[in-house]
Parts: structure tokens; C-alpha cells; sequence
């Protein structure tokens, strides 16, 4: 229902990737940078740490009380003139979005950034009825000529270099062959963009957050491609996760406060737009779509997962995310936060990614919402484990460790033999290519004697089973 | 369609997580000594311009001399602040989108504007189209100086809801000129929206010290 990009384990992807050293270099110090400027903007609020902590607070109390949420949404939508849709899963999403437009002879539709509908795979489901979808977003518009997903949630073509973009629409929108100034490009793509918003039928937009208590929708970009959206067509359609909903219009001040800063390290987006209901003459329709949210919901260790605003910060911060690229999750969502969501709709398919992670804890560290992703992704790992998904290359390792381990004295034979083994096998029996950690590293020199050996030495008096 | 409704709010009610109190937000929120100082700052720090003027009057000879500046032709700059006379064009409710496209300047009201992050409030109920907003080449705002609160917590609790009963269905926060680093995280300012902004700031913030 959700992917139809084929899964390859992350390791393979990744080693793709890497290949190229020079992109992987820039790709990597490009998010830090992003990363850096996160830190300078979270400095700046001397609260930073209590917003986070009400944030994380305010999304809990939400999940507790969802349905009552929801429905109070639903009515005061409808009392604003916007019609609510319910969708259980992707399809049911894209049957309700084809309908209207159908219903409104909509063909030429625009629609602004929604990890939603990537997750519903909406574009190519449109796209086979017959109706033209442009991505507004000038990253998504990027990768939709170039036929990609996006590889990043805030910054969809984030793999790209210029060059690229360049070539992308010297073929695609005319601009002059080896064109690669970025002010030059944005504006060729938004003058092609423009045109595509005034011959537009319908708009689609996703949403940042849904207010309970005032059935309002709130938009956050920042190059107005989704406010031209909702002003120019007569026909918004607007597509929410049910988790996207806050109690009170007064709760969006933490939010607010929260989101930009972590995604780009701006103090607010340039535009936070707030609909209350369609403008004169124009439909507002908003669809709700759970497609696997409910029954995240229903898993106690993960449930905090569905707290996620989609800020990015997480992958910024990750070392392996910044290293293997967006792509290396086959996810819609990737890094960190993907890395729980996707296994826990797929463990077979995803069983990889949570070990494409070091837990060293930085997406925890940065996460604007608290969610625990570092201790999330381990549990997974046990899960994962526990499901028997684990290729047999993690899982005979895995047993034979907790054997040797298990008993000093094995530890303590293992060791030795180690030492003399290795101390006289070949390199190239040693680092052969059955010895995937040795792809990158070399092994250290073999110690003559262990830790306890040494012990056992230097304090004699001792009674060496007393360490 | 019904069905699905049911069945999402069946299986979440089943499902429901422990019960957590909605925290209150009684923070001891950041404040600044010189509110006007600070937004003019967020202001330029997002890409826009700040110009202090003492009343509408001023704003005038300021805006002509804007307009000349960037190229425009008077007979595409529109105002739909109250009392505001600049540029020839008009913003209507029908106005054609063809004209809107044109609009070189629109000059637009601010009900109130944020210190923190320089962004201004729009109520969509203050213009006569919101498009014009966003299809313009340059955007300027005119808020009061005594308007600008410290922080968001200020400012929604300043907003009210009413979009069913006569108030308008539409507003945002706007903080500087439309942007992008979508290309190898090169910051571009103009991107979709307007190209620039610029915020006009009336009168005198009470706690604006010299
Ligand atoms: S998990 Fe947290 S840091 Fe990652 S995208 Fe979601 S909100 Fe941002």
C-alpha cells in the first residue's frame, strides 16, 4: 500500500552512494551545516528545552484523548464551510482526492510539499486517471523531472548538486546548457512554476497542524508556493495525518517556536498560514488519512513515534544518514524517524534499517518533539530479532558472542586462541571479503597477553578468579 | 466514506494510550527590552527591510521613492492599507488574476507583529483578495509599533477564531520575503511569493528607549 520502490538492504544502497566520495563529502557538510544553524537558533530561546518538553507533553495528552480530538476537529471544520473526508488507508486517500477533482473537472492540479501523499504514492495514482500534478515545492519540482522521490522531508533534492539542477532544466524547462547559478535556476523554475499556478484547477496541500478547537488547518513554507496554491484555484484539498492535530490554536505557539528552528534554524517560516474554512466561492476539502497511524498508536514502545512534526533535524544530525543518503532507506520517510516508522509497518522488508544507525543518540538529542528515537530504534532491533527477520549474518554472530561471553573461562579460551590465530594467519585470509568489517578497517595488532593475564601478573597476592 | 470514519475511531478509542494532562503554557517566556529594536533586527536577519516612521504620512514619500527604486510602475502598485494612498492600481474582490500577476507593490496592513521572529500578522479579512499577497513582487507591511508583542505565546493569544461566524477564514504569519536553498542549500531570497518585504513600522514602541 505504501512503497512500490523495491527494498534493497540500506548496506548496499549506502555503498552506492559512498562510491562517489566527493557528493558524500558536501552531502555530509551540508547537513551539519544545516545541523549547526539548528544549534545557533535553539541557543537563541533561553525556554528552548521547556518547549521542548511541552511539545512532547502536549502531542502525549493528544494521543490520549485522539478520537474526542478528532471528532471536535471534524465538527468545527464543517462549521468553517470545509468538507472532512476519513481515509483508512493510501488508496482509500487517493479515491476520496480523484472524486473531488473528478466532481470539479479538475485536470491541471498544483500541489505544495505532503510526505502524506508520497507515502500514498497519490502522484502516480493521478497521474493514471489522466490529471496533471505539479510538485510547487521548488525541491519536489526538482526530483518530480527527474523522476526521483524526494531523498530528504524538508530538503527533497538535498542530493543533488547544482550541476545536476542545471542539467535537470537545461532538458526539462530550456534554461542555457552548463547554467548552474542557483538564484538564475530558482528563477527560471519559479516563472515555469507560475504559470503552472495560473492555468491550475485545483490545489493540494499537506498540513503542519490541525487545530481541535478551531477545525483550522495550518501551512508552514517558506517560497509561498502553497498559499498561491490555496489562493489562486477555486478547490483546496488539504491532506492530514490524523496525529497532526493539536487541542488548542494556543498550542501552536510551541510549535511554531519549535519547527523552524530545528528544520532550518529560522526563527519561523516565512509563511504560517492559518484556513479557517474556504474563501469566497472557492471548496476547502481536508481528508484525514490513518493508513498504519492508529496501530502505531497501539504499540506502546513506538507510540511516540507518531509525535514527529517532520522537522528533519533528525537526519541532519545522523552520522549514517549524512553519509548513505536519503535514498539508502528505500523509505518515503528516511534517518532516523523512518527507521522506525517503516519497520514498524514492514519488519521483514525494513528489518535492516534500525541497524543502519550507531545509537549514538543525536537524533534524540535534537528531536524538537523528545521523541526517544535512539532507545526506539534498539527496541526495534529486539523486535526485529524476536520476529526471526535478522539475516543469518547478524544472527549466528549474535549467538556465538552470547555464548563466548557467557562464560568467563570460554571468554578467557576464546581470547587466547584469537591471539595466536590471528598473530599467524595471512592478511589476506584475515581481511578476506567474508570479513565485511574489515572492508574499511584494519585489524590491530594482537596484544601477547589479555587484560587479566596482565592482572593476574602484576597483583599475584590475588586470587585470580577475583578481578 | 462513513464506514472509514467509524473504523478509525473505533480502533483508536480501543487502543487508547494512557491517559496524560494537557500542560498548561504558563512559561516564563523570553522578553526582549526593546520590542521594536528586536523585530526590526528578525526583520533583516529573515531578508526583509525595517523602516521606523513616525505616522502614515510618512510612509508616503518613502514608498514612492521604494517604488521608483526597484523599477515599478506606479500603475501596478496597489494599497489596501486604510489611509495609505500609493501606487494607481486598485485590489478588488474580482480583481483579474492577470492583473494581480502584474502587481509590481502591494502595500498591506499588519495587525500585529511578532518581536522574535519578525513576522507580522495578516488577517485575510484586511485585503480584498489574498492572492495579491502572494503574487506580487514586492509586499509591504505597515504595523503599529505599540502592536508588536515579545514572543508566540503573545501573539496567539492575541488571535481569536471565528471563521464560521463572520471572521475571516484566513491569516498567517509572514516573516520576510519568500525563500529557498532548495538548490545545494544556496539561500536564494524571492523565490515563489514576493520577491521582497518590506515592514513599515509606525510610531514608537512604549518601552523603545532614546
Ligand atoms: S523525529 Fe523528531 S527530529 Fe526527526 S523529523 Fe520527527 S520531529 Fe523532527
Amino acid at each position: 500500500m505504501e512503497e512500490d520502490r523495491a527494498v534493497v538492504p540500506h548496506a548496499r544502497l549506502a555503498a552506492r552512494f559512498v562510491a562517489d566520495a566527493d557528493r558524500t563529502t558536501w552531502h555530509d557538510a551540508a547537513l551539519w551545516f544545516v545541523r549547526v544553524k539548528r544549534d545557533r537558533a535553539a541557543a537563541h530561546v533561553p525556554e528552548w528545552e521547556e518547549l521542548r518538553e511541552l511539545a512532547s507533553r502536549i502531542k502525549a495528552h493528544l494521543m490520549s484523548r485522539l478520537p474526542e480530538y478528532l471528532e471536535q476537529f471534524e465538527s468545527n471544520a464543517a462549521r468553517n464551510g470545509a468538507v472532512v473526508h476519513w481515509a483508512r488507508d493510501g488508496e482509500e486517500h487517493n479515491r476520496i482526492v480523484l472524486e473531488i477533482l473528478n466532481r470539479h473537472n479538475a485536470r491541471r492540479v498544483v500541489k505544495s510539499k505532503s510526505m502524506l501523499t508520497e507515502e500514498c504514492r497519490l502522484n502516480p495514482y493521478l497521474e493514471a486517471r489522466g490529471i496533471g500534478v505539479v510538485d510547487t515545492d521548488l525541491g519536489e519540482r526538482i526530483v518530480q523531472l527527474r523522476n526521483e522521490p524526494p531523498s530528504h522531508i524538508v530538503l527533497p533534492a538535498i542530493h543533488l548538486r547544482k550541476a545536476d539542477v542545471g542539467a535537470t532544466f537545461h532538458e526539462q524547462l530550456g534554461t542555457p546548457a552548463g547554467e548552474s547559478d542557483a538564484g538564475r535556476l530558482t528563477r527560471a523554475a519559479c516563472d515555469h512554476l507560475r504559470e503552472r499556478f495560473l492555468a491550475a484547477d485545483a490545489a493540494i496541500t499537506g498540513v503542519n497542524f490541525g487545530i481541535a478547537e478551531t477545525g483550522g488547518i495550518v501551512v508552514c513554507t517558506n517560497e509561498g508556493n502553497a498559499d498561491l496554491g490555496a489562493s489562486i484555484p477555486r478547490l483546496h484539498i488539504a491532506s492530514m495525518g490524523i496525529e497532526k492535530l493539536v487541542p488548542r490554536a494556543r498550542d501552536l505557539a510551541v510549535f511554531t517556536r519549535l519547527l523552524a528552528r530545528s528544520a532550518t534554524g529560522q526563527p519561523i517560516t516565512t509563511y504560517t498560514s492559518h484556513f479557517h474554512g474556504p474563501r469566497a466561492g472557492a471548496e476547502l476539502h481536508i481528508v484525514l488519512v490513518d493508513n498504519g497511524r492508529g496501530s502505531l498508536l497501539a504499540r506502546g514502545a513506538f507510540r511516540r513515534a507518531l509525535h514527529c512534526i517532520r522537522c528533519g533535524a533528525c537526519m541532519n544530525t545522523c552520522p549514517v544518514y549524512r553519509r548513505s543518503g536519503g535514498y539508502s532507506y528505500s523509505a518515503t520517510v528516511p534517518g532516523p524517524i523512518g527507521s522506525i516508522l517503516a519497520p514498524q509497518r514492514d519488519p521483514k522488508a525494513y528489518h535492516h534499517l534500525p541497524f543502519a544507525c550507531t545509537l549514538c543518540g543525536s537524533c534524540t538529542d535534537v528531536c524538537p518533539v523528545r521523541i526517544d528515537l535512539h532507545h526506539q530504534l534498539l527496541a526495534m532491533r529486539r523486535e526485529i530479532a524476536a520476529a526471526g527477520h535478522l539475516s543469518w549474518s547478524k544472527r549466528w554472530p549474535m549467538k556465538i558472542a552470547r555464548w563466548v561471553f557467557g562464560s568467563p573461562s570460554r571468554y578467557e579460551r576464546a581470547g587466547r586462541t584469537a591471539r595466536w590465530i590471528i598473530a599467524r594467519l595471512p592478511r589476506r585470509i584475515l581481511l578476506c571479503r567474508w570479513n565485511p568489517w574489515s572492508r574499511q578497517r584494519e585489524l590491530p595488532p594482537m596484544p601477547s597477553k589479555s587484560f587479566r593475564d596482565w592482572y593476574r601478573e602484576s597483583h599475584e597476592r590475588r586470587s585470580p578468579t577475583d578481578p | 466514506m462513513n464506514a472509514a470514519r467509524q473504523q478509525i475511531l473505533e480502533s483508536l478509542r480501543r487502543e487508547r494510550p494512557p491517559a496524560e494532562r494537557l500542560p498548561e503554557l504558563r512559561g516564563m517566556w523570553h522578553r526582549y527590552a526593546d520590542r521594536s529594536r528586536q523585530f526590526a533586527d528578525a526583520v533583516e536577519s529573515v531578508g526583509g527591510a525595517c523602516r521606523f516612521v513616525p505616522d502614515l504620512d510618512a510612509i508616503e514619500p518613502l514608498a514612492k521613492e521604494q517604488i521608483v527604486a526597484s523599477g515599478a510602475d506606479i500603475g501596478r502598485c496597489a494599497s489596501a492599507v486604510p489611509g495609505l494612498r500609493v501606487g494607481r492600481a486598485a485590489l478588488a474582490s474580482d480583481s483579474p488574476l492577470a492583473d494581480l500577476e502584474r502587481m509590481d507593490w502591494v502595500f498591506a496592513p499588519g495587525r500585529f507583529a511578532v518581536a522574535e521572529n519578525g513576522a507580522v500578522w495578516i488577517d485575510g479579512g484586511d485585503l480584498p483578495c489574498r492572492a495579491a499577497l502572494f503574487l506580487c513582487r514586492h509586499l509591504a507591511l505597515v504595523v503599529r509599533a505599540d502592536e508588536i508583542v515579545h514572543n508566540m505565546h503573545e501573539a496567539y493569544d492575541r488571535l481569536t477564531w471565528n471563521g464560521a461566524r463572520g471572521g475571516s477564514e484566513f491569516g498567517l504569519f509572514l516573516s520576510g520575503p519568500s525563500k529557498t536553498a532548495d538548490i545545494e542549500q544556496s539561500l536564494v531570497i524571492g523565490a515563489q511569493g514576493a520577491k521582497t518585504l518590506c515592514v513599515f513600522v509606525l510610531g514608537r514602541s512604549a518601552d523603545r528607549p532614546s
